[in-house]
């Protein structure tokens, strides 16, 4: 008769761990904090954005952000859609605000079901971000010195074929 | 001009999502507990027994339930009891429970009647609770053999003795009845064996020290027998049993005992008293000195003289022992009143008083009945109990294990132990099987949220960041395939899962994290699960219920459409409106270049393929709500359009003239 010998009690804590922390997320609490954090972050790059390029002080009066719930919210001036250096021109949330809300979701999400101080886990993430941009870069730098020997190779194989 | 609004939607149905995979995960959890327990059972080596004695337990527990509402019932005192003598008059024949409950009646009263009836009446609620029927005990002739009538008769004795019982039963009056049975019958033998020690009286004696001293009375009786033993008179032992009480409570019951057997030992002893005797008693915590004293004052001499006289052994036994009880009693005959005068001896004293009592009632009927009961059990009426019980536990024997007898039976038994085991190991190996996968899911989930996502390069999490990556470059470029590509690169380092990919519909982050994780529940443990019989099925479809049966990778793979309220939507259509545009004007400036260019083909051809270079002014003017640099790109682009139109047709004139 079979015997069983796989022990599946830290699997089975871990499971809970998880549930816990799913539960806790799902009360609503972590979309909350990330929404505060991401209105934060909108709010503070308007700003910079409107107090470097306009004078009169009327569009950054008039520049808004909130949130309810998960919803974040910019309001401004219509016109400022047309400037070049406006990050939310056409109506649009730029992809490093997206990237951003994106990580600090994470960051919450992760916080919340591991029982976490949120700015321990951002810690956490940030080493995590930093290793992954490393790892991006050193491919990035091994395929260019792929590229720059094989146009060598080809240079040299023509070279030697016009002799 | 109109303000304008910016949106993020962080949250979607993430919250309903979240709680559907905490379900799933609560339901996995609970799986995996059932699991265990069965990988625990199917590793026990006798586990087709523990599956034979399960069963077995079932089946007592459902009796049990059946006893309970049975129970239940009687308790309610339900009136359908009364209907149900019928029942005890079946069983033990027609008028013979009415003249057993009227002969108890008349040796332990009216209550104990009412409560033997009602005890058989309620015999008949249980006994239909079962599904027992008098017909079906007096019909029994297959299952029972024949000892049908044998049983019947035998209910009849057994009524008789549950009689007794009943009476038990009376709540109080039993009680009492048990009280007063044990106190005469302890008075009875207690004075038997006094009188057979030629102290009538004994018994008396011991109690009243027992209430004088705050003793307990078999105390009482055991330090009274020993001294009548010795051959010290009643009127002597009370004197005596204060001194032992007094040394018990001063120097430790030990002592107390010791003195009672030195006297005992000394006086059975008699003759002439010796040093040593006395010194003994020196060892119970007697003061020597005082008992010389005492013996020198009896005799008219000095205590010197008195040493002397022992010492030579000229001093009669009796004397000396006199001197010891004068002596012990001086120094601790006092407390021993003092303790039968305390809160605690007033209650013993009490309590003894209560208890006789109940020490002379008349036993004589109670024997009677005793005796005609054990005679009645000698008789043929035990004769017939006796075979009954007998034939009846032959009969069971039969009916639960005849099937199993001889090698036909054998048979039978080795197949529904193959059956149970074989079905035990497949459940094994289907544990065995299941068990690695479940938990490999489970590590891939604690991946995304547990502490393994350290700055390992091929850790899950950094490969889940180069997906990130990836989908945010994607969206920089507006190429949603690309982000597709990455979002897939998320769920399968996160998950390891093979997830089919898509472009389709909405989600928001948190929805599609959470659906990722709850498809990563279910692929993670689904197909080796799916084979552990039923057990966790359930888990299954409710985990693919909270999936929505949709992959992951279509919620996350639109990130870059839905993040940021549909981010390439409008300003493609802004593009496509100028694209459309500049295409417009571009091919109204072809048509009219070709057929300038036709026309003046002749010329062209007659120069022999030179001629002087055509230039082409493009003018765009932008229109209301249009930036100067969208003007120059749609310029650019009609320019080229120009260009690419006049290349193919000089490569037209070319091949024409070659």
């Amino acid at each position: 008769m079979g015997g069983v010998q796989f022990d599946m009690r830290g699997a089975r804590a871990k499971l809970q761990r998880i549930v816990d922390g799913l539960k806790r997320a799902a009360s609503g609490e972590v979309v909350e904090r990330a929404a505060a954090a991401v209105e934060a972050q909108i709010a503070a790059v308007s700003r910079d954005k409107l107090a470097k390029r306009t004078d009169t002080g009327a569009a950054a009066a008039a520049t808004q952000a909130t949130h309810s719930g998960g919803l974040v919210q910019l309001k401004s001036k219509g016109y400022l859609r047309y400037h070049r250096w406006w990050p939310f021109r056409g109506g649009k949330m730029p992809p490093f605000v997206i990237k951003s809300a994106t990580r600090i979701f994470a960051v919450e999400l992760r916080a919340a079901t591991q029982g976490k101080d949120p700015d321990a886990v951002s810690i956490e993430a940030a080493g995590v971000l930093a290793a992954a941009e490393a790892a991006e870069t050193k491919k990035a730098d091994a395929a260019y010195e792929r590229r720059v020997k094989r146009q060598e190779a080809q240079e040299g194989r023509g070279a030697r074929r016009r002799r | 001009m109109s303000d304008d609004v910016v949106s993020l939607n962080l949250d979607g149905s993430f919250a309903g999502s979240a709680s559907e995979a905490a379900e799933a995960g609560d339901k996995l959890a609970s799986a995996l507990d059932k699991l265990g327990s069965s990988a625990a059972k199917a590793k026990l080596p006798e586990a087709d027994r523990l599956k034979v004695l399960e069963k077995g337990a079932e089946r007592a527990a459902s009796a049990v339930d059946k006893l309970a509402a049975a129970q239940k019932k009687i308790a309610d005192g339900n009136a359908r009891s009364v209907e149900k003598s019928g029942f005890v008059d079946a069983l033990a024949g027609s008028g013979k429970f009415a003249s057993a409950s009227n002969l108890v009646g008349k040796l332990f009263g009216e209550r104990a009647k009412d409560g033997l009836q009602k005890g058989a009446a309620s015999l008949g609620v249980a006994a239909d609770e079962l599904g027992i029927t008098p017909g079906m005990l007096a019909s029994a002739g297959g299952l029972l053999k024949g000892a049908g009538g044998v049983v019947l008769s035998a209910g009849e004795t057994v009524l008789k003795a549950a009689a007794a019982l009943a009476a038990a039963g009376v709540a109080v009056a039993a009680v009492g009845f048990r009280f007063a049975v044990e106190k005469t019958s302890e008075k009875q033998i207690q004075s038997a064996i006094l009188d057979k020690l030629g102290a009538k009286g004994g018994f008396e004696l011991a109690l009243k020290l027992a209430a004088d001293f705050n003793l307990d009375e078999g105390d009482a009786l055991t330090k009274v027998k020993g001294l009548l033993g010795a051959k010290f008179s009643q009127a002597e032992i009370p004197a005596l049993v204060r001194i032992a009480v007094g040394i018990g409570a001063v120097k430790g019951e030990e002592k107390g005992k010791a003195f009672l057997e030195k006297l005992e030992t000394q006086a059975a002893k008699g003759g002439k008293a010796s040093e040593e005797a006395v010194k003994g008693f020196a060892e119970a915590g007697v003061d020597t000195e005082a008992v010389y004293k005492s013996l020198a004052a009896k005799l008219g001499i000095s205590v010197d003289q008195a040493k002397a006289k022992v010492k030579a052994g000229s001093i009669d036994m009796k004397d000396a022992l006199a001197a010891v009880k004068d002596a012990a009693g001086k120094q601790f005959g006092d407390i021993a009143d003092k303790m039968g005068d305390s809160v605690p001896g007033q209650i013993n004293k009490l309590k003894i008083a209560l208890g006789q009592l109940f020490a002379d009632v008349d036993l004589g009927p109670l024997k009677d009945f005793l005796k005609s009961m054990s005679e009645a059990l000698a008789g043929p009426g035990g004769a017939a109990l006796k075979s009954g019980i007998k034939d009846l536990f032959a009969a069971i024997s039969h009916a639960l294990f005849d099937p199993f007898k001889g090698e036909e039976g054998k048979k039978k038994l080795e197949r529904m132990l193959l059956t149970i085991g074989s079905a035990l190991k497949s459940t094994a190996e289907a544990v065995n099987a299941a068990a690695p996968y479940i938990a490999k899911g489970i590590d891939l989930l604690d991946a995304l949220f547990g502490a393994h996502g350290g700055a390992n390069e091929d850790s899950g999490i950094i490969k889940a960041l180069h997906g990130f990556v990836e989908i945010m470059t994607a969206v920089q470029n507006l190429d949603p395939d690309a982000a597709v590509a990455g979002a897939q690169k998320v769920l399968d380092a996160l998950f390891g899962t093979g997830t089919e990919q898509g472009s389709q519909g909405g989600g928001m982050i948190g929805q599609a994290i959470v659906d990722g994780l709850t498809n990563a529940i279910v692929s993670g443990a689904g197909g080796a699960i799916a084979s552990v019989v039923s057990m966790v099925e359930g888990v299954i479809a409710a985990a693919r219920g909270a999936a929505d049966a949709h992959s992951p990778s279509r919620k996350m793979g639109a990130l870059g459409a839905d993040m940021g309220d549909g981010l390439t939507d409008k300003l493609d259509a802004a593009n496509d409106n100028a694209t459309r545009a500049g295409a417009d004007l571009a091919s109204a400036a072809v048509g009219g270049a070709a057929g300038a260019t036709g026309g003046a083909g002749g010329a062209l051809g007659g120069a022999g393929g030179g001629g002087a270079p055509i230039v082409i002014n493009v003018y765009v003017t932008a229109a209301p709500g249009m930036t100067p640099a969208q003007a120059q790109a749609i310029g650019d682009v009609v320019s080229e359009r120009v260009r690419r139109e006049l290349r193919a047709v000089g490569r037209e004139r070319g091949e024409r003239a070659a």
